[in-house]
Formats: C-alpha cells, sequence, structure tokens
C-alpha cells in the first residue's frame, strides 16, 4: 500500500489520503516530508487533512506523532468517521529546544509516514519587567493595557544570543501609529554570544479605543496591542454672577473647571424649578436664552479652565418671576453638580411705570411682578403741585379678586400689567403725581412719585 | 382748582376702572421673518406665538403693531387679530408714531414714497430721492427725516404734504445705523456706541459691548440692538436719559 502511494506520489493511508496544507494551496504529503525551518525559540506548526476518497465510510482510528519537541496540537476525537470525500483537518506543532533537525513519525490508522523539520539559531526576544522575563515567540502578543490618553506606557524588551555562533540584528522596527521605539534600541550590529541588548517599546495613543501595532525582529513579527482611555474629566463647577439672584434678575451662568481639562469633551447644564407652592403652573421665562430652554450644551477643550457655550464662555439665564427652587445640574463625564437658588418670596417688584393725563380723567399703569401671585390691596395717593397729598387722601382698592383672576389665566409667571384710570369732572392738570402701593402676603411696596 | 380735583377724585374713585393684564413689551422677529409678541419686563422676557408671517418691517406701540409684508400694510390689534390691510410697495418700510402712539407716517424706500396711514387706508404725502435711513413724527404737520448723505446723516424737518418745506436742521458725522423713538428722538449707532439724539438737538453716548450693526423697534422704549460677532440678541431699554443692556431669548422658529 505504501510503495503503491508513494509511486502515484499521493500516500493513501488505510483508504485515507493525506495533504499538508499551506496557505492556500494544498500538497500530497510524501513519505518524508519535510516542514521547512523556524527559529529556535518559535513554535512550528503544520496543517494536515487526511481526506476519504472513496463512496464508503472510512474510520479514523489511529492518529499519532512521535518525535522529540513534536505534539499534535489539533486532532479529533478518535474513532472519527469520515463519510466517502469528507475531509478532517490536524495540526502537528514543533517545539524546538534549541538549534537543530528534528524528526518524528507521524501515524494514520495504519501507516505511516516521517515528519522532518529545521531549527536554526536566532535572537531570543525577552519581554521583561519587575518579575522577570517571558520568552517570546512569533506570533506572541505584548499587551500594554490601558493607557490613557496623552499618557506613555513603555515595555522592555531585551534581545539575546544564548547561541554560540555570533548572530546578526537585519531589522528592528515597531509598526502601528500609537507604538514607537524608544530612543537607544539597537541598530543593525552583531550580537556575540551571550551578548544582549535591552530597549523599550512605547504606547502613547492620541486617540480612545483599541490600538494594535508589530514589533518586527529579524523578520519575526510580535503583535503589540493597548487600549488607549480618555482621561477622566475635570469636575465642573457652576459660576453664578450675580452669585444669589432673586426672581426677575438675568444671570450670566459660567462652568469652570477644577483643574485644566486633560482630554476635550462635552457636557449637559440642565435647569429645573420648582415654584413654591404646589399650585401655581411653571414658569416659561425661567430659561436659558440662547439657545433656548432648560438644558444646554457645553464643550471644553483640552487644556481649558472654562467651559464654552457655542463659543462663548457663558450663557445667560432668567431667573423668572415666581417664588420657588431653581436647581442647574451640570453634567461633565462622571460627575454631576449641582447648584440651588432658592427664589425666596419678594414683596411685589415694580418695574415700570407710566401715567397719562387727559381732560377728563387720569390713567396710571404700571408693569411689574410678584413672585408669590398674591397681590391685594393697592393705594394710590395722588399729589398736587405744592407736594400735598390731594383730598381724599390715600385711595385703597382691594384687587385680589381681579389679580387671582388674572394669575389663574396667565401663563407668564407673577409678571402684570396693571392700568388703573380715575374719570375726573374737575381740572384734572392739578394733579403733579402719584404714588402707588401695592401689598402682597410678603410686605407692601411703594413706588416713587410718578409725575404727570 | 386742586379742591375741584379732590373733589372729583373723590366723588369718582368707586367708578374707577382696573385692569390686570399682561405686560407688554412689544414683538420681535424670528430668523425666519416671523413676528411675536414680546411680553415681560426688563430681564424676564417671553417670546409668544407667531402673529404674522413673511414680515419685513414691523413697529410695535401700545400692543399694536404695523406690519410690512411684501406687497400688504397690516396692523394688528393687541389681541393680535389683524385690524387693517392695504396694498403696499414692495420692500421694506420706515414708520413713525404720532404721539399717542398711533403709526402715522410710513415710508417706502424702494420707491422713495411717503404715505401717511389713515383709517381708510394709505394716503400718499409726497416722495423723497435721497435716502432715507429713518423717519419721525414731530407733531403739528411736522416730520422729521434722516437722510445719509456724503458719509454722514443729515435731518431734515418737513411738513409731510408740502414738498418745498425740507428744513435741513442737523449734520451727523456718523453713518452707522439710525432709529426713530418717539417723541422725535433719534438713536443712531457708530462704532461700540450709541448715540441718542435727544428732541432738542443734545446728545448722550452710550458704550456697546461690540460694534453695533444694527437697531429696530421692539416697543415703546425698548430697541434691538445688533452686536458684531455676537449672536445674543441684546435689548437696550432707553427710560429717559438711562439706558439699560439686557439679554433676549433667542427665537426659535
Amino acid at each position: 500500500m505504501l510503495l503503491l502511494a508513494a509511486a502515484t506520489s499521493v500516500l493513501v493511508w488505510g483508504q485515507l489520503q493525506l495533504s499538508l496544507i499551506e496557505g492556500a494551496t494544498e500538497r500530497a504529503v510524501a513519505e518524508v516530508t519535510d516542514l521547512g525551518a523556524t527559529d529556535a525559540s518559535d513554535a512550528l506548526e503544520a496543517r494536515f487533512r487526511a481526506r476519504n476518497p472513496t463512496a464508503n465510510p472510512v474510520v479514523l482510528r489511529t492518529l499519532s506523532v512521535a518525535g522529540a519537541g513534536f505534539s499534535l496540537a489539533s486532532a479529533p476525537a478518535l474513532p472519527a468517521s469520515l463519510a466517502g470525500g469528507a475531509s478532517i483537518d490536524f495540526i502537528v506543532r514543533l517545539t524546538p529546544a534549541g538549534p537543530g533537525v528534528y524528526s518524528a513519525v507521524l501515524t494514520v490508522n495504519a501507516a505511516s509516514v516521517l515528519l522532518r523539520a529545521r531549527a536554526v539559531a536566532g535572537l531570543v526576544v525577552w519581554l521583561e519587567d519587575n518579575r522577570g522575563r517571558v520568552r517570546l515567540s512569533a506570533g506572541d502578543k505584548v499587551d500594554f493595557g490601558q493607557a490613557e490618553v496623552g499618557v506613555r506606557v513603555a515595555r522592555r524588551v531585551v534581545l539575546e544570543n544564548p547561541h554560540r555562533e555570533s548572530l546578526a540584528l537585519d531589522q528592528l522596527s515597531v509598526e502601528g501609529g500609537a507604538f514607537r521605539l524608544a530612543d537607544g534600541a539597537p541598530s543593525s550590529q552583531r550580537f556575540e554570544s551571550g551578548q544582549e541588548a535591552a530597549f523599550e517599546v512605547t504606547f502613547a495613543p492620541q486617540s480612545p479605543g483599541a490600538q494594535t501595532g508589530r514589533l518586527v525582529v529579524n523578520g519575526r513579527s510580535f503583535f503589540l496591542t493597548g487600549v488607549a482611555m480618555a482621561p477622566p474629566l475635570p469636575r465642573p463647577a457652576i459660576v453664578l454672577d450675580p452669585a444669589t439672584p432673586g426672581s426677575g434678575r438675568q444671570v450670566r451662568v459660567r462652568i469652570r473647571l477644577a483643574e485644566p481639562a486633560r482630554t476635550a469633551g462635552e457636557g449637559e447644564l440642565r435647569l429645573a424649578f420648582e415654584p413654591a407652592a404646589p399650585g401655581w403652573p411653571d414658569d416659561p421665562a425661567i430659561a436659558f436664552l440662547a439657545p433656548a430652554g432648560r438644558v444646554a450644551r457645553f464643550s471644553i477643550e483640552a487644556g481649558a479652565s472654562e467651559a464654552g457655550f457655542g463659543g462663548r464662555e457663558e450663557i445667560v439665564m432668567q431667573t423668572g418671576t415666581t417664588a420657588g427652587r431653581l436647581t442647574l445640574t451640570a453634567r461633565l463625564g462622571e460627575h454631576v453638580e449641582q447648584a440651588t437658588l432658592a427664589l425666596a418670596p419678594l414683596p411685589v417688584q415694580v418695574d415700570s411705570t407710566r401715567v397719562v393725563r387727559s381732560s377728563n380723567g387720569l390713567e396710571v399703569a404700571l408693569a411689574g411682578f410678584d413672585n408669590t401671585r398674591s397681590v391685594s390691596r393697592v393705594v394710590f395717593t395722588f399729589y398736587g403741585a405744592d407736594g400735598r397729598v390731594l383730598e381724599p387722601g390715600p385711595i385703597a382698592v382691594d384687587l385680589a379678586s381681579e389679580f387671582r383672576r388674572y394669575f389663574e389665566s396667565s401663563a407668564l409667571g407673577g409678571m402684570f400689567a396693571l392700568r388703573a384710570v380715575f374719570p375726573v369732572t374737575g381740572d384734572a392738570g392739578a394733579a403733579a403725581g402719584v404714588e402707588v402701593e401695592l401689598t402682597n402676603s410678603v410686605a407692601a411696596t411703594r413706588t416713587s412719585r410718578i409725575g404727570f | 382748582m386742586v379742591r375741584l380735583l379732590v373733589g372729583a377724585i373723590l366723588a369718582l374713585a368707586g367708578w374707577a376702572q382696573w385692569q390686570a393684564g399682561a405686560p407688554r413689551i412689544g414683538c420681535v422677529l424670528d430668523p425666519n421673518g416671523g413676528l411675536r409678541p414680546l411680553w415681560g419686563i426688563a430681564g424676564n422676557f417671553v417670546a409668544g406665538e407667531r402673529l404674522a408671517e413673511g414680515v419685513i418691517s414691523a413697529a410695535c406701540r401700545d400692543g399694536r403693531a404695523v406690519v410690512k409684508l411684501d406687497g400688504e400694510l397690516l396692523l394688528v390689534d393687541e389681541r393680535g387679530v389683524v385690524s387693517g390691510r392695504w396694498q403696499a410697495p414692495p420692500g421694506p418700510a420706515l414708520f413713525a408714531h404720532d404721539a399717542a402712539g398711533r403709526p402715522a407716517l410710513v415710508y417706502f424706500p424702494e420707491e422713495g414714497l411717503l404715505c401717511r396711514l389713515r383709517g381708510e387706508g394709505l394716503e400718499p404725502l409726497r416722495s423723497f430721492e435721497d435716502e432715507v435711513a429713518a423717519i419721525a413724527w414731530l407733531g403739528q404737520d411736522k416730520a422729521l427725516r434722516a437722510v445719509r448723505r456724503h458719509g454722514g446723516i443729515e435731518l431734515v424737518e418737513f411738513a409731510p404734504h408740502d414738498p418745498a418745506s425740507d428744513v435741513p436742521v442737523q449734520t451727523l458725522p456718523w453713518d452707522g445705523p439710525v432709529l426713530a423713538l418717539e417723541g422725535g428722538r433719534l438713536l443712531l449707532g457708530d462704532r461700540s456706541q450709541l448715540l441718542l439724539r435727544q428732541a432738542d438737538g443734545s446728545f448722550r453716548s452710550y458704550p456697546m459691548p461690540a460694534l453695533v450693526t444694527g437697531l429696530r423697534t421692539l416697543g415703546d422704549g425698548w430697541v434691538e440692538v445688533e452686536l458684531a460677532a455676537r449672536p445674543q440678541r441684546i435689548a437696550v431699554r432707553i427710560a429717559g436719559e438711562e439706558v439699560a443692556l439686557f439679554a433676549l431669548p433667542e427665537v426659535v422658529p
């Protein structure tokens, strides 16, 4: 059987054909099969394929490799039945103990073939750390672990010639954007017996994510891997100007960082409002102005000490005209910082006044806000040109129901406009000014004198 | 005299009328030509729903708006209802209000045509060939126009009905934006300052944080100021000689 198979250059082993897989090609196995050469530090693996060329099933009962340094790296569980035309792969590995010629007998069912391979002397590549050295074989992975962007991580590599003859270093290079050969790495040189040289490979990522590279020593490749992490973003602090505003104010808001940012990032500033009384509606004026709304995105640049809002250093917000609690929440990375403003109940605040005198009446108009929505009593006091109060003296009006009706229908917080018209039949020109006092649940507030 | 008034107030106080309502600053234009009411007080603004679209020019006083569309002029009342609508020349318009706050004069720069706005419509009065930047009503059939000329602004008083009535009153060495305010006052932008010209011809200046590139009426005593390289819209309140700056809310179309 063996001779017949050799004559046809295709060995048939107990009705199995055996071939060697080399990349995309499949080569028939001879009685003596040369597996080639490898560096004495590297394993050599050969993939074989056993095929049943007949139309009938064949059982694979025996599969073994016998020889110093040889082993089966991958093999099917036995017995294995192969249907007609089917095939099965297995891998033979040579792990050389040192330079030399190695051979082994590969047995497939009842027949055998001789495998031969050579291990050549080469520079040994060691990965060294505080715990010692690990010898690297081609294809091994050197893991740099996790590193922050901008941070440099180094691994120490040692080249050694443990053999009797001198060896040349013809090629030493690193590929992959985040990986570098550190200064001081050996260049082309000869290594005498027992000589060694150490150098560093560094991982200095510039952007987050998994990174790969390659260390090449005399054609042997070692894979470099590392994961780049964005540096943690600094803690944000919410800075208000003015620092403790009340209702009816515009406030400049900045985000100051606890330390200069080591990386760029984005965050969010959110505004929430809780009215002082449960039944009060939301106040639409409580918002950031540009972009309008209650959520604003901010960004930080690497090296910056403050955040930017669309290119500006600050964002303006309004505190509205409703008493309550306003909470600003800044989120940046893992940090969540809050600033709370207590918008205390205030006496009525008058923003603008206008008086109009006609031949038959006096009109008093004012605008302002009551952040308690509780205006009740309004008193008008008219003055003559001599500064004396005109009779009948202060005119008090209970406007509680008028304001209650207005606030129940208003969606503008505590803002209001009040227009009062006093018909007169005499000479309205005698009235030189008026003062208005408005009372809410907090206190009474009085305007300065408004001249006609 | 005083006794008469006192008696009147004493007698009629019970008949006085009171009304609480929403405070209206005026109107604001959104980036897409939508006109919206601007509610609020100083430092606390809320823009309302659209009153009109396709607006080229507008002016608001006392809650009412006069609005120029491409081929129409509208009057919008306090409730947001269109109370008047007339055909008008194309392009922008300048407005002048009378002492009672009613729109009195309308100027159409593309036609060079000045019209009187009456209840029944637009009454053509006269035309100007110069580059009119602003008009103001001074009362008693007298008006003022600001004309760009020779790199400056010339102020000319005139009678709206009389083409032979022009009287130059002042030449200003500035050619920035200009806006007519109530009471015959003018507001001008010159580099990074605002200049307020009172009716008596005197000036006061107010520093601005950046180059003034545009002025627009918001409402009584309120002006929107456009500043170079400042996306934040700025509102300026002018009360007497006092000027105060506030940020305006972004109006999203």
